[in-house]
């Protein structure tokens, strides 16, 4: 299996600080420790910028710039383009996938998810980048 | 691990709460302006927030139903089905039943609610209206609840086609997933646009979908293949062409913030009263050095440190004070919502206009000050605005008015309730009042217009002939005096027989610290708030006239009356009987003046109030206790509950 650096550092991008909780507190009990929040897409963007981050799970649905443009303006970026991005998406929102695979996401997820789910969708991100 | 689950439990609480809050707002204000696309994306993302915590959370019954308030209000961003007042309706009682279900969920009951009506009532409205419209593919359903997902896209299959056109003329999008792929990917590979290895990959990506969506919704490779750029750059042009252009509102300041804990907040304000204490103890004490070693380096040192931290201080309090405020938005944002149902209800035509929303409060204040709002706006859609007929044959639109406002007003937020409606008739009150033996009618004659309408704040006064189950039974105005003046605010209405009335309310900035006057009577030392205070004037002998056996001063042609502190308190001292050699602080009590008889006045002083433990606050015109400068415990009056009501002035 695909062996995925615990200490790498998570960008979790959600407007619903109670998600951004939630989803913090499974990557926690899959033992990463490095994890980071954003609002919304611009400032997930912002901190994108500044920060070294490995990894990003981020909220589709959000007010101002949405998962989906976060992750079209993390791939036209120079120095993030190759950056994985984690999708976590709805239901309702399964058409949409289409639109984040073809922005270039690496994988999604549906919510409500458990850890083991999220874990198996980083370790498949992972063991196919080490490709 | 279960307290982190708590805590996420309560935080998911309040955020759904504020969401929730919002949502009414937002939904009137849609209601107004039915086609405005921002606000059904903000609640569709609302509602669809909600239930994708909930479902983290386990809180089933809140998925169960905001998955289908969803799916209703999908249809409506979607175009498909359009917001009418009944739909409306049905949308507002599901978010009634979610603040139900968030009730339970706080309470830790374990109560669930029957909601076998409620989801009735919205997969109606959601089937309801498809009816009417031209049948559409069914939902590819994967279990029960998917029957409300909408998992088509209109255009899916265009862009598809026209993806797959692109990728070589293929002929039909609807042949085989695999055939398809196999034959793109093959010819791509031939003409050399594609490596095998990225048919691959895009096999892989296609894969990956396949598992997560179980529903059929995967993409054809073509697309994949231009999707990832792996096609040629013309191709992934034109696709990126055909993507609607997103409004890029990048905000550049990152906006930092953070929850607090009410408590902790209370606790720095506690903390920054007993400072402002100590720092007007240190004042006091080093200004009495200084004045007792005049050539002294190191008392002048003291004093301007004390200088400093006095300025420190100040700053300090302020800042936390910031801290503690919040925009009355919080508070108003509930009153669209009630103004639309009581109208409907009452059948009138009210349109409620909110303005100032972002003028800031304390926050106890803003906690406070909702329930005499309510009243206040119910009042005025009950016996202000008029029924439609009414007022169309009184010449003036259907559409009644209420203008609910907030601004600051020197140290003071004005909060103002104002109705175009049928104004107060001060004749049919006068009558009421001497029906119902509040005065007389020679007593009502000496006062003025202003003077009768402060009956209305009296308990057990109504005006309302019948009793409505809006307004209530004339309970209400007096508590909202009451809760008004507890927070150290008066309450004023003006109004126009036939136009309308106005309600004004004024509150303090904030409650934990005033501004004070410090008054002396026989030894006694008293702290007046600052708010209340018009002038402090010395007293002649001579100023004193006695009307009606009451002692009146007259100022500047004002008759204003006098009460004595120290026989209210029962103290010996010079202005007990006599009026040689005392002052007069003229208070203001909502537009009333009354003169309070002093011995000595000391100066104006920032005071903290403290409650006084075991002791009714409001009961004898005491808001509490304070330590001064000096480490002296001093009463602090509470002038709206003394002089306050007819009743009292006496």
């Amino acid at each position: 299996m695909a062996v995925v650096d615990k200490g790498m550092k998570i960008l979790v991008v959600d407007d619903f600080a109670t998600m951004r909780r939630i989803i913090r507190n499974i990557l926690k009990q899959l033992g990463f420790e490095k994890i980071d929040e954003a609002e919304d897409g611009g400032q997930a963007f912002q901190k994108l910028q500044i920060g070294d981050y490995d990894f990003v799970v981020t909220d589709w649905n959000m007010p101002n710039v949405t998962g989906l443009e976060l992750l079209k303006k993390v791939r036209a970026d120079a120095k993030l383009k190759s950056l994985p991005v984690l999708m976590v998406t709805a239901e309702a929102d399964k058409e949409q996938v289409i639109e984040a695979v073809k922005a270039g996401v690496n994988n999604y997820v549906i919510k409500p998810f458990t850890a083991d789910v999220l874990k198996e969708k980083i370790d498949k991100i992972f063991e196919k980048l080490k490709k | 691990m279960a307290d982190e689950m708590d805590e996420i439990i309560s935080d998911f609480l309040i955020e759904t709460t504020e969401l929730i809050e919002g949502l009414n707002q937002k939904f009137v204000e849609l209601e107004a302006d039915i086609s405005n696309q921002d606000l059904i994306n903000d609640i569709f993302r609302s509602v669809h927030t909600i239930k994708g915590a909930s479902g983290f959370l386990g809180f089933n019954q809140m998925v169960e139903l905001t998955h289908i308030t969803e799916s209703v209000m999908k249809k409506i961003k979607d175009g498909d089905l359009v917001l009418v007042p009944r739909v409306m309706d049905v949308i507002l009682e599901s978010i009634d039943m979610v603040k139900v279900l968030l009730e339970h969920i706080k309470a830790k009951d374990g109560i669930e609610e029957d909601l076998g009506d409620m989801l009735g009532k919205l997969k109606a409205v959601y089937d309801g209206v498809s009816a009417d419209k031209p049948k559409k593919e069914p939902p590819p359903s994967s279990g029960q609840q998917d029957v409300f997902v909408e998992s088509s896209v209109p255009d899916q299959a265009d862009v598809e086609q026209e993806l797959l056109a692109e990728a070589e003329d293929e002929g039909s999008a609807d042949a085989g997933d695999e055939q398809n792929a196999k034959h793109i990917g093959e010819l791509l590979v031939e003409d050399g646009k594609v490596s095998e290895n990225d048919v691959d990959d895009a096999l892989t990506i296609q894969d990956m979908i396949k598992e997560s969506v179980d529903t059929g919704m995967v993409p054809k490779v073509g697309e994949i293949l231009t999707a990832t750029a792996k096609a040629s750059g013309e191709e992934v042009k034109k696709v990126l062409a055909k993507q609607a252009p997103t409004p890029e509102k990048d905000k550049l300041q990152v906006e930092q913030t953070i929850r607090v804990d009410v408590e902790r907040l209370d606790n720095v304000l506690n903390l920054v009263g007993e400072l402002v204490l100590a720092r007007n103890r240190l004042m006091k004490t080093s200004s009495g050095l200084e004045a007792k070693f005049t050539d002294s380096s190191e008392i002048a040192l003291l004093a301007e440190l004390t200088a400093f931290i006095n300025l420190i201080t100040t700053d300090l309090q302020l800042a936390v004070m910031k801290t503690r405020m919040q925009p009355v938005k919080k508070v108003f944002n509930k009153f669209p919502r009630m103004v639309r149902d009581l109208s409907r209800t009452m059948k009138k035509e009210v349109e409620l206009r909110l303005s100032g929303e972002e003028t800031e409060l304390d926050k106890s204040i803003i906690e406070e000050i909702g329930d005499p709002l309510v009243h206040l706006i119910r009042n005025s859609v009950d016996h202000g605005i008029e029924m439609p007929d009414v007022r169309e044959s009184a010449g003036k639109s259907r559409h009644g008015m209420i203008v609910l406002s907030a601004y600051q007003e020197g140290n003071n937020i004005v909060l103002a309730i104002e109705d175009d409606g049928k104004g107060i008739d001060v004749e049919v009150l006068r009558e009421k009042i001497v029906e119902k033996g509040f005065s007389t009618y020679e007593e009502l004659e000496r006062m003025s217009t202003k003077e009768v309408l402060e009956f209305i704040f009296l308990p057990g006064f109504s005006t309302a002939k019948q009793v409505s189950d809006v307004s209530g039974r004339g309970v209400g105005m007096d508590v909202v005096k009451t809760n008004i003046s507890k927070l150290n605010g008066n309450i004023s209405i003006e109004t126009d027989k036939g136009k309308g009335t106005k309600f004004l309310l004024r509150l303090p900035l904030t409650l934990a610290i005033i501004q004070a006057l410090m008054v002396g009577v026989g030894r006694e030392v008293y702290a007046i708030p600052l708010a209340s205070v018009v002038e402090t004037v010395k007293l002649n002998q001579k100023d004193l006239k006695t009307i009606r056996g009451k002692e009146t001063v007259i100022l500047r042609d004002e008759v204003v009356p006098v009460y004595r502190l120290a026989r209210k308190f029962m103290i010996d001292a010079p202005s007990s009987n006599g009026a040689e050699r005392v002052y007069l602080v003229v208070i203001v009590v909502g537009e009333k003046k009354f003169g309070m008889m002093v011995d000595k006045l000391f100066g104006q002083e920032e005071v903290v109030i403290k409650s006084i433990e075991g002791f009714s606050n409001n009961a004898d015109g005491i808001a509490g206790a304070t330590i001064t400068g000096d480490g002296k415990v001093v009463l602090i009056l509470d002038p709206a509950v003394m002089f306050s009501g007819a009743g009292q002035a006496r």
